[in-house]
């Protein structure tokens, strides 16, 4: 078969057909995101990660801003979990991490609520402040089985897109006013 | 005991074959990566067996995502499931329909074609001339084939998946009244690059070497008469089809769906 | 009849080449010689093996033992390599053309000088122009293979075989499937070729009025063992079976007809790839 411009013109169009379709299937279908800058690493400790996956996104004020790398056990049996954030990122050493679900039974990710402190958190540093996941069965079973005191009310501990009552097991530090 | 001995012949022979199938690829890859670079050949090949393999890869993902959108929502309205109807299509296709159907339908239009392009030429002696001219037969003509074959895949399937999914579109939300932001919804929250799409396109690149080897293997060992061509042309089919569907669980079950 | 050594010069020599495709044996033992700038015929019956023996000299196909020697190179057992080489010296003119039907008459003859030869578009024009000149085929320049009637296929042939100016022209049955007049045609520019270029050809062929004309030397393939010598020789030979061939009449010690042999060989079966 002898080549021609026409031939040659339709290659190249199946051929960028295909890759756009791949694309298309892989980012907007697939959920594959291109990842702005990273390289800030910073650590959080959880009682209960609840699904929490790597890769799963580290989420401020809604907005993507980097992504789980890896999840490991800590020597006192926490789940520590190891972040890769934009490292143009100014985050302060108050800062703290909830896991929380997208929507009622989706996925978990990360939601990072700012702080006020003069310092800023440095790549390698472990973040004091954390709330660990919500399990709905053990609410389910606290509802059914009753609890004094604690759990109920609209306790401003409420982590950001969930429902139900406060979350357990605040780490490290004074009550603080978390804002939603 | 006649039953037995032919058993063991078929096995002995088919082992044989899967030996000398395996030498023919070294060829191949040898021939990649010796010069001259047959780009030419490369690109009308992935005129051949790609671009001329559009329409009916194109026409054949739409109905089978409009079949699946059909069935789909059948079944899952009984559960009261129906917004679930985007990642049904979006799954069934990405992870399984897409990689085989396009293979199989490929298996049919392009691997018959190339083995019977390349039989014909043993036939009509056009290898042993090239081979007379110092040419290397498996260089000009094996290798451009067998790596458009293994390029082709994984771009057509991803159109026969895209198609699909516009398929179950029309009838999820065109016929029966689904709200196309959940389709889209459920599609996306449902499939995940790693896992899925991944995994769908290196399905296709595998399928594409089986094809793109069993097609060129077939053609150019085929006996030099028109029986031998037609030969080659339904074993092509045959193999490159069983083959395909088997490697299909292995992988399937070796990259943990 | 062994050709004599010491006085003539030999392009192409068999050294007792034994040739069987699995069960069927082609050669027991053939030992002959094809003289340098000489036009040497090899006839024979369907299945005798002529086409083999180009096969052989090329080296599509392997004996099972034996030497070929090939302008001083044993082309038996030599790494593909080195037989590209040899190759280089030989011309091949395939029964059916073997040209390949993608591509142009024109096309068709360039591409073993674009393939191997750095030479400029120009030249490369100039050299197939020149060739399909010397066939008779320079209008069918643009056509393809698969629009040339069954002369003109066979003299495209013949152009491409000559491209490279080998030293040594096999011919595969050329003047099969043709009228009277274009095989006195394709046996004119046959002839020609050798004048001219000094070529030696290698014929097979089984159009016996053809070969008496033009041969300087035969071979006959003969189910009992071949026999060589000049067309005059085998003429008035002694031997009834040759002289009955060469009247085109049945072989008066064969009790029935022979089979025709399908054309094995092509198959990977002791062949080369």
């Amino acid at each position: 078969m002898t080549r021609s411009p026409m031939r040659d013109f339709l290659v190249g169009l199946f051929v960028l057909a295909g890759l756009g379709a791949i694309a298309y299937l892989s980012f907007s279908v697939g959920g594959l995101s291109y990842n702005g800058p990273g390289g800030l690493k910073l650590f959080a400790a959880f009682d209960q990660t609840g699904g929490l996956k790597p890769r799963s996104p580290v989420v401020i004020s809604g907005v993507k801003v980097g992504q789980v790398k890896e999840i490991a056990l800590d020597p006192s049996f926490r789940a520590r979990v190891e972040m890769d954030l934009d490292n143009r990122l100014k985050l302060p050493t108050d800062t703290s991490a909830s896991i929380v679900t997208a929507g009622i039974l989706g996925d978990r990710y990360i939601s990072l609520q700012v702080g006020g402190d003069d310092h800023l958190l440095k790549s390698g540093d472990t973040m004091t402040f954390t709330e660990s996941a919500l399990i709905l069965e053990s609410l389910i079973g606290k509802f059914i089985y009753g609890r004094t005191g604690g759990g109920g009310g609209a306790s401003a501990n409420a982590p950001a897109g969930s429902s139900g009552s406060g979350g357990e097991d605040k780490s490290g530090g004074a009550d603080q006013k978390k804002g939603s | 005991m006649e039953a037995l001995r032919d058993l063991g012949y078929l096995a002995v022979r088919f082992v044989d074959d899967l030996g000398k199938l395996a030498l023919f690829t070294c060829r191949i890859v040898l021939a990649l990566f010796t010069p001259p670079v047959r780009a030419g050949a490369f690109v009308t090949e992935l005129f051949k067996l790609g671009v001329l393999s559009l329409i009916i890869i194109c026409v054949s993902g739409m109905a089978v995502g409009m079949v699946l959108g059909l069935q789909g929502y059948n079944t899952l309205v009984r559960f009261g499931a129906e917004q679930s109807l985007g990642a049904v299509v979006g799954l069934s296709l990405i992870r399984e329909l897409g990689p085989v159907l396009t293979a199989l339908l490929a298996t049919g239009r392009a691997g018959s074609a190339t083995a019977a392009e390349i039989g014909t030429m043993v036939a009509t002696e056009q290898l042993d001339g090239l081979r007379m001219m110092s040419i290397d037969p498996i260089h000009l003509v094996v290798t451009p084939k067998a790596t458009a074959m293994i390029a082709v895949l994984p771009l057509l399937s991803a159109l026969f998946i895209v198609c699909g999914l516009f398929g179950g579109y029309a009838v999820g939300v065109g016929l029966m009244g689904l709200d196309g932001g959940t389709y889209m919804s459920s599609l996306q929250s449902a499939v995940e690059f790693d896992k899925d799409v991944l995994g769908s396109l290196l399905k296709a690149l595998i399928f594409g070497v089986l094809i793109g080897l069993i097609a060129t293997y077939r053609g150019y060992t085929s006996a030099p008469t028109s029986e031998g061509v037609s030969a080659a042309t339904t074993s092509t089919v045959v193999v490159a089809s069983v083959s395909v569907l088997i490697f299909d669980y292995f992988i399937t079950a070796l990259w943990g769906v | 009849m062994t050709p004599d050594a010491a006085t003539t010069d030999f392009h192409v020599r068999f050294d007792a080449v034994r040739m069987a495709f699995g069960e069927r044996v082609v050669f027991e033992s053939l030992s002959t010689a094809f003289p340098r700038a000489k036009i040497s015929v090899i006839l024979g019956g369907s299945g005798s093996g002529k086409s083999t023996i180009l096969r052989l000299i090329g080296g599509l196909v392997q004996p099972q033992a034996g030497a070929i020697v090939v302008d001083g190179d044993n082309v038996v057992g030599l790494p593909e390599r080195r037989l590209y080489d040899v190759r280089r010296k030989l011309g091949m003119m395939f029964q059916g053309g073997a040209l390949l039907d993608s591509l142009t008459v024109f096309d068709n003859l360039a591409f073993p000088l674009r393939e191997h030869t750095k030479l400029g578009a120009a030249e490369i024009a100039a050299a197939v122009e020149d060739r399909l000149a010397a066939v008779g085929m320079s209008s069918a320049a643009g056509l393809l293979p698969g629009q040339l009637s069954g002369g003109m296929l066979k003299r495209a042939a013949l152009a491409r075989a000559i491209i490279n100016k080998p030293s040594i022209l096999l011919c595969d049955e050329p003047f099969s499937g043709l009228d009277p007049a274009s095989t006195k045609r394709i046996e004119r520019l046959l002839i020609r070729m050798n004048r001219d270029t000094g070529a030696t050809l290698l014929v097979v062929s089984h159009h016996i009025p053809s070969t008496m004309r033009m041969a300087d030397r035969v071979l006959l393939l003969l189910p009992h063992g071949p026999v060589a010598g000049a067309p005059a020789e085998l003429r008035a030979s002694s031997d009834v079976r040759v002289t009955s061939f060469l009247n085109e009449e049945p072989d008066p010690a064969e009790a029935d007809d022979e089979v025709e042999a399908p054309p094995a060989g092509r198959a990977a079966k002791g062949g080369r790839w």
